[in-house]
């Protein structure tokens, strides 16, 4: 209680002295970006998030070394709280930073008025808290076992109940204030990724220290915003962080069609914004309605709305003449099936067993799952790593098709006979059905529906098992999900990401296939050598087919995102990786809009 | 006539019903002078209650249709027309009113002085001071002991008698002018009834009131009413002084209801019934000089139940811990003969329903015991040894049942040697057996008069053969006519069957009548008992010499 | 015995029922009513025994293909495939396939093996639209019948049985029964309505129409059982009860044969509630994971999949299981009120 009020004068207080300091200088209009999210914020502790609202909300607050470019598809990694990009050397296992001078935190009591710079002991506390017990940290994994000396502080933290944030770690030197040297345990030419996650944005050890157990109620960082008034699951005001230092926005795109962005932009100061509105509206139909009415500045439409916006590709006429713009990107993410390969039914590697998991494959309708589940919002991916990230293939041509005569024969020369009621058993005459596992929404009934469709065609009995979201994930990492569409998306923009979903040693982690074939985590390994490179592309096509020739996985869609954005916002590009790019926009400020 | 305080000339009444109107008063009228006590007396039906009502102008007005040339003129004007408000103002202030059932007419969630306070100052307008001490003053009026402990009890606290105080004393807490009764006294026992009534004839001697006392029982009226109206069927019969009405009554229905009540001098051999004595247009003496019926248990008779010492105790919860017995019956003796009856009579509360339960065997008995005569032994648990009908002849029978199926239920239980058309011959000859036609078989009970369903009880009861019937109050809820008819029959199926009646009454006119010996019970045990004509006679114990002085007595006796 | 004697006999005893009947056959909209449940229990028996809706999940139409009455040009819908090249043109990448050969056998059998099948040719309107799948919605709907009517009676059914048996029971004894079964009622009461049905589906630990029936029926006593129980408590003591007593009638008989009509009303009403509250929960119980299997069809699941299709003005699924189900909770609760009021020897007919 003494926390909260103590918020609401602290919040009162940095708005007042927002009016006072920067009111007087600008005598225009206040522009105010208003937006929805679907679900409340958790709380803005960069280390504990998980969701992507919060994450969102935390890119504006809280910087990391690197980020993304704006306009650069596919994405490209760029220096943020960083002067530059890394020194990457040692074959990929010594990394070199060197921060910007002159980053400041945002105004907090902690500071007792007084500015406080960013150096690198700040990013080295960062990263430490990953590996602290006590925070759970939902990202550990970008960390873990990745840095030398760190993980031997976390077993030692977890002896003694304390983590020791004095401790010299090898991985993590300090070269100098500015200059940090990051040591990895092994190759990895994606750690910069892992570098450019809002989690990963620098944090001030006493301002983290004095709201020990609250602070997740008290984010101060470097961002361009920090925040204003806060209604906790109700609505979130952003307002400029008056210690940001002078930033301009410099992107460049050889695409035409930035090309307008990057006239209206350029040379601006960062941000251009006073304050970012966020609603959180859950009813995804109000929040669609408030942007019809000309609420909310920038909506991304729910699948189920995409109908009533779009017609086939393009933004339907009339609000078309409304000036409201659309903006369609690829998620860098997959929906695919996966059996399970220790699955008593339709598990290990027989041949037998592997012509069902085909012939399982091969009745899957895709192209009705698109037209009537996604309302044509997504389309036909086959490969294993989706647009946008490194490593993907265009031309892949998939080995499995829906084609159920051919399923049906496979099974029946395989000797799978229907049973009196019309269902298939195994060749030995035992039970055989799919297990299929969905959670309890509707649209999961509707994915149901098209499996139980699907498995009709051959022959094969359907059963579904219904869990929570957590407990579908625990089950997994038990091996114990016969079948399911699965998702991924991608974590940062590289094939790996995606590929390891497969790795036998990830058993138990992310490998809900269970699938271990000492040949395929042979040639994936190899990839982990390897940088972004042909050689390393055409691994991942061998890697790609084997598991549809095994029968382990069928890569069903990629799906489209569609943003609408209204007349007035200047300079918005939806990014596929970023959460939020609020300050990289520009609004018309509402007495001049028409 | 002009000085009448009330006056009702012509009035005519209709009840809407379903299919057309329906005429409850047929130009009655009668006039009230200052002071004078009129009794209106009537069977049910005989719209003496929608008399009281048209007069206090509470009837529904979506229900009832007053004719127009009708008249009620208080103190020469006629109140008919009064709007709402004005009525209201008459009502209270200077007319008052007593009801038959004075529990249902008190708030049960304020005390009685709130009530009454309430009324006081409503009426007169005081103080809330002077209330209290106005309120006070009538209690002892009315004479409540303890007045200023009283006032602040609840209506459940005080006795049935007290709460009829109660209820007297916020009818003239606005010290009206005229008193209207509406059978004040039928809920209350006869001690308290003449008590009660002593009450209401002492305020009207004070207070120079009138009174319109509205009661079924014309024995009642005949010791302080100065005028009686006899109403049947929404006709005034016979209109005049009291002396008058019990002497020389000259219609034949007012001689017949004089008449078929039970007297504790005459035990004719049939009671006279309203109907027959009417039809016959027979003067009283005819009645009178029917043979008497000779009671009393010979020493030939043969006994049939022997009671010893039979107890029934209930468990009661005093304070948190502690238990204390409470004996509804205790200790209670007495023999049953073959064609006998034995009267049970006892105010309320006097254990005698409870007796009667037991040796019907529906409760069980604490402690004592029951033995019967040798050829009787095998049917002892057996509902062909003992029968029992109960008083509310409307909820004794399952309204979702048929007559017929009534009736059949105790052949359905005990003869399934029967066929399905011999039940219905036995049902039909059961019928027959309590005067009723077989046609009402596939009726239901709420089809019946009260009367009706009474004889479908006994009908039931008498199904078995029992050899003994307990009847518990088996007539209180009925007209005076229709219980004469009752016992009559009860006394036909006696003759006929030779059946042990153990007979419960309240009433002791009725139990004279009927039984060969009678039992005074007193709060759980007997007080007195012996044959029937000598206890009546000569009471030993001054209970039962209380309750015999208590009996109405007409007006003559 | 002769077909005279007999008739003669039961025109001494119309039954209550027999009573009833004659009763409702002159309350015109009892009767409607009781020919609109009838109707709609017919066509739920039909679809159940095949005479109807037999093939309701083929997929006879384009997906949200609309009613007729309405203009038809719908767009066509069928999104641009790229052509599948033929399996052995596929690069395999240097990886063998164990199923090639089987494959290539199968195929040289089956030439018709090689390519998907070609879309079937669907129509693009029906008289009462279709769904997503393009099965008819006016047959789902029958189909949907048999579902909720079924689960909806059934359970309701089971539900005032065990109220009216616990009621009886714990208002004729009164007692340590009494205090027994109340002392059940108010812990049965007491545990969260939802808590309850998940405890009483893990101990049944399956799923499918009958697991909603148990469910429902399991949880839903309590009101009956309540009202019954009081019911019981004022009839107990009634002369009538007394003098049944005396006759000699035992316990069973005094409980179902005397006590039981004179409680019909309440029970009548409260299954009709039931009834009613029944269909509309094994809608919640879809919410909750515990609805009809994904192979069923029913009102509650028409009715979930129609609240995402509003959105895109596809209302016909919506007013299918919408006006079916409000046609027969209404027809549903007039009956049981027209029944009430026939059975009820008390209101003048």
């Amino acid at each position: 209680m003494i926390n909260h009020l103590r918020q609401l004068v602290i919040s009162s207080s940095v708005l007042f002295a927002v009016l006072v300091t920067v009111y007087p200088a600008h005598s225009a209009p206040l522009k105010v970006l208003h937006l929805s999210l679907s679900a409340a914020e958790t709380g803005f502790d960069p280390v504990m998030t998980s969701d992507l609202n919060t994450a969102a909300i935390e890119e504006q607050l809280f910087e990391p070394l690197l980020t993304y470019d704006y306009l650069a598809r596919p994405v490209k990694l760029i220096p943020r709280l960083a002067a530059q990009m890394p020194v990457i050397s040692d074959q990929g296992k010594t990394w070199l930073f060197t921060l910007k001078k002159g980053v400041y935190f945002s105004p907090d009591p902690v500071f007792k008025g007084k500015l406080r710079e960013v150096t690198a002991q700040d990013v080295v506390y960062t990263i430490m808290r990953f590996m602290d017990p006590k925070n759970r940290s939902p990202y550990k994994f970008l960390v873990d076992h990745k840095i030398l000396g760190l993980n031997a502080l976390a077993d030692q933290a977890r002896q003694t109940g304390h983590f020791n944030y004095n401790a010299k770690v090898e991985g993590l030197e300090v070269v100098g204030p500015y200059q940090l040297k990051i040591r990895l345990t092994g190759t990895d030419y994606n750690f910069g990724h892992a570098m450019a996650q809002p989690m990963f944005g620098i944090v001030a050890r006493e301002v983290i220290e004095a709201y020990q157990g609250d602070t997740a109620s008290h984010p101060v960082g470097t961002g361009p915003y920090m925040i204003g008034q806060w209604i906790r699951s109700a609505s979130i005001n952003l307002v400029k962080n008056p210690n940001y230092r002078d930033e301009r926005w410099h992107f460049t795109s050889q695409d035409p069609q930035d090309q307008k962005i990057v006239q209206a932009m350029t040379g601006k100061r960062i941000p251009q914004i006073d304050q970012v509105d966020i609603q959180i509206v859950e009813e995804a139909q109000s929040a669609y309605l408030s942007f019809l009415k000309g609420e909310l500045d920038v909506f991304g439409v729910p699948g189920q709305f995409a109908p009533n916006v779009l017609s086939g590709t393009e933004l339907k006429p009339k609000l078309q003449q409304q000036g409201i713009q659309l903006q369609r990107l690829v998620d860098p993410a997959i929906a695919y099936y996966f059996i399970n390969i220790e699955d008593p039914q339709l598990g290990g590697m027989a041949l037998s067993r592997i012509a069902l998991r085909r012939a399982i494959l091969m009745s899957l309708n895709d192209e009705e799952m698109i037209r009537v589940i996604y309302k044509g919002q997504a389309f036909r991916e086959a490969f294993p790593i989706p647009q946008g990230v490194e490593g993907h293939d265009a031309n892949y041509q998939s080995l499995i098709h829906y084609n159920p005569q051919e399923a049906n024969d496979l099974l029946d020369k395989m000797g799978y006979k229907k049973a009196k009621d019309g269902y298939r058993r195994q060749i030995d005459g035992g039970p055989l059905y799919v297990k299929y596992t969905t959670t309890l929404t509707s649209q999961d009934r509707d994915l149901e529906e098209i499996m139980k469709k699907s498995l009709d065609r051959i022959g094969i009995r359907f059963v579904s098992e219904k869990l929570k979201f957590p407990e579908i994930i625990r089950a997994e990492r038990q091996c114990r999900v016969a079948m399911r569409l699965s998702a991924w998306i991608a974590d940062y923009p590289d094939g790996d990401n995606f590929m390891q979903l497969w790795y036998g040693p990830h058993t138990h982690e992310n490998n809900a296939s269970c699938f271990q074939d000492a040949k395929w985590d042979k040639l994936y390994e190899k990839t982990l050598a390897l940088p972004n490179s042909p050689e390393r592309d055409q691994l991942y096509r061998q890697l790609a087919r084997l598991l549809e020739i095994n029968g382990v996985t069928k890569v069903s869609t990629s799906h489209i995102r569609n943003v609408l954005i209204q007349p007035w916002v200047v300079g918005y590009k939806a990014h596929p990786i970023l959460p939020s790019t609020w300050a990289y926009i520009d609004l018309i400020p509402e007495g001049e809009r028409h | 006539m002009s000085t009448s305080l009330l006056q009702v000339q012509d009035l005519s009444v209709y009840f809407k019903e379903a299919q057309g109107t329906k005429q409850v008063l047929n130009k009655v009228s009668f006039s009230v002078d200052r002071g004078q006590t009129v009794a209106l007396v009537g069977e049910s039906g005989s719209g003496k209650s929608v008399s009281a009502l048209a007069i206090m102008g509470l009837l529904p007005t979506d229900l009832a249709e007053i004719e127009v040339n009708s008249q009620i003129n208080w103190q020469g004007n006629n109140i008919l027309h009064l709007a709402k408000e004005q009525h209201r103002k008459l009502r209270g202030r200077h007319i008052g009113m007593i009801f038959q059932d004075p529990m249902s007419s008190l708030n049960p969630v304020m005390s009685v002085g709130e009530q009454l306070i309430e009324g006081i100052q409503l009426h007169l307008g005081l103080s809330a001071r002077q209330a209290y001490e106005r309120a006070i003053a009538l209690l002892t009026e009315v004479g409540i002991p303890e007045p200023e402990r009283r006032i602040h009890a609840y209506p459940h606290e005080l006795s049935g008698g007290q709460q009829q105080r109660v209820m007297i004393a916020m009818a003239i807490c606005g010290e009206p002018q005229l008193l209207i009764a509406d059978e004040p006294t039928t809920a209350l026992d006869v001690t308290i009834q003449r008590q009660i009534l002593e009450l209401i004839k002492l305020l009207t001697k004070e207070r120079h009131m009138a009174v319109l006392f509205i009661t079924h029982d014309l024995a009642l009226v005949g010791e302080f009413a100065d005028q009686v109206v006899v109403m049947r069927q929404g006709v005034v019969r016979e209109l005049g002084d009291t002396e008058h009405i019990f002497k020389e009554a000259v219609d034949s229905y007012t001689k017949a209801l004089l008449l078929c009540r039970p007297s504790l001098t005459h035990r004719p051999l049939h009671l006279p019934v309203v109907e027959e004595m009417m039809m016959m247009k027979s003067d009283r003496n005819t009645a009178s000089h029917q043979e008497e019926r000779q009671r009393g248990i010979r020493p030939t008779d043969e006994m049939v139940m022997r009671v010893r010492k039979v107890s029934k105790n209930f468990v009661q919860q005093d304070g948190l811990f502690k238990r204390k017995d409470f004996f509804a019956v205790k200790e209670v003796s007495c023999d049953i003969y073959r064609g006998k009856t034995l009267g049970i009579v006892g105010e309320s509360g006097s254990g005698k329903t409870t007796l009667g339960l037991m040796l019907s065997g529906i409760i069980p008995m604490s402690s004592g015991t029951i033995e019967y005569h040798e050829e009787l032994k095998k049917l002892e648990g057996s509902p062909a040894l003992i029968q029992i009908v109960f008083q509310n002849p409307y909820a004794s029978l399952n309204p979702r049942f048929t007559v017929f199926q009534i009736l059949e239920e105790p052949l359905l239980l005990h003869r399934p040697d029967l066929r399905v058309e011999q039940r219905a011959e036995e049902v039909v000859a059961l019928m027959h057996l309590v005067g009723l036609n077989e046609s009402m078989l596939s009726r239901y009970p709420h089809e019946f008069s009260g009367g009706q369903r009474q004889r479908i009880a006994i009908a039931r009861c008498i199904a078995l053969k029992p050899t003994i019937l307990v009847c518990d109050e088996s007539v209180s809820a009925l007209d005076v006519s229709v219980q004469a008819q009752i016992l009559n029959l009860l006394q036909d199926l006696q003759d006929r069957f030779n059946i042990s009646l153990i007979f419960i009454s309240h009433d002791l006119s009725v139990v004279r009548y009927m039984s060969d010996e009678i039992m005074v019970m007193y709060q759980g045990t007997v007080v007195e008992k012996g044959n029937s004509d000598q206890i009546i006679a000569h009471p030993q114990q001054p209970y039962t010499q209380n309750l015999i002085t208590s009996i109405p007595k007409g007006y003559a006796i | 015995m002769t077909s005279q004697e007999e008739s003669m006999i039961s025109s001494f005893s119309p039954s209550l029922w027999a009573l009833a009947r004659k009763r409702l056959a002159r309350d015109a909209i009892g009767l409607l009513s009781l020919l609109v449940v009838v109707f709609f229990i017919l066509m739920s028996l039909g679809s159940y025994f095949g005479f109807l809706a037999k093939n309701w999940d083929q997929e006879v139409a384009i997906n949200y293909a609309p009613p007729t009455w309405l203009a038809t040009n719908q767009e066509s819908v069928s999104a641009l495939q790229a052509p599948i090249p033929p399996r052995s043109q596929i690069d395999l990448y240097g990886q063998t396939d164990p199923l090639a050969p089987l494959l290539d056998e199968l195929e040289a059998h089956n030439p018709q093996d090689i390519n998907s099948p070609p879309d079937q040719q669907k129509v693009n309107h029906l008289v009462f639209g279709a769904d997503k799948w393009g099965r008819s919605v006016i047959l789902k709907t029958i189909k949907g019948s048999e579902t909720s009517i079924l689960v909806g009676l059934v359970a309701a059914l089971v539900a005032t049985a065990i109220g009216t048996v616990l009621g009886a029971l714990s208002g004729y004894f009164g007692g340590w029964v009494d205090d027994f079964l109340n002392w059940f009622y108010n812990v049965f009461t007491a545990i969260p309505y939802l808590l309850l049905i998940f405890a009483i589906a893990a101990v049944l630990n399956q799923k499918g129409v009958s697991t909603i029936i148990l469910i429902l029926g399991l949880t839903g006593w309590t009101g009956v059982y309540r009202l019954i129980r009081a019911e019981y408590l004022k009839h107990r003591h009634r002369e009538y009860v007394l003098a049944a007593k005396a006759m000699g009638a035992s316990h069973y008989r005094r409980m179902f044969i005397h006590i039981l009509p004179n409680t019909l009303h309440v029970i009548l009403v409260q299954l009709s509630i039931n009834v009613v509250g029944f269909i509309k929960s094994e809608v919640i119980l879809s919410f909750l994971g515990f609805g009809v299997p994904v192979e069923v069809v029913s009102w509650g699941s028409m009715l979930n999949e129609a609240q995402n299709e509003l959105v895109l003005g596809i209302w016909w699924q919506l007013v299918a299981a919408g006006v079916a189900m409000a046609l027969l909770v209404t027809a549903f609760s007039v009956l049981t009120d027209a029944l009430r009021d026939a059975l009820d020897p008390k209101v003048v007919a």
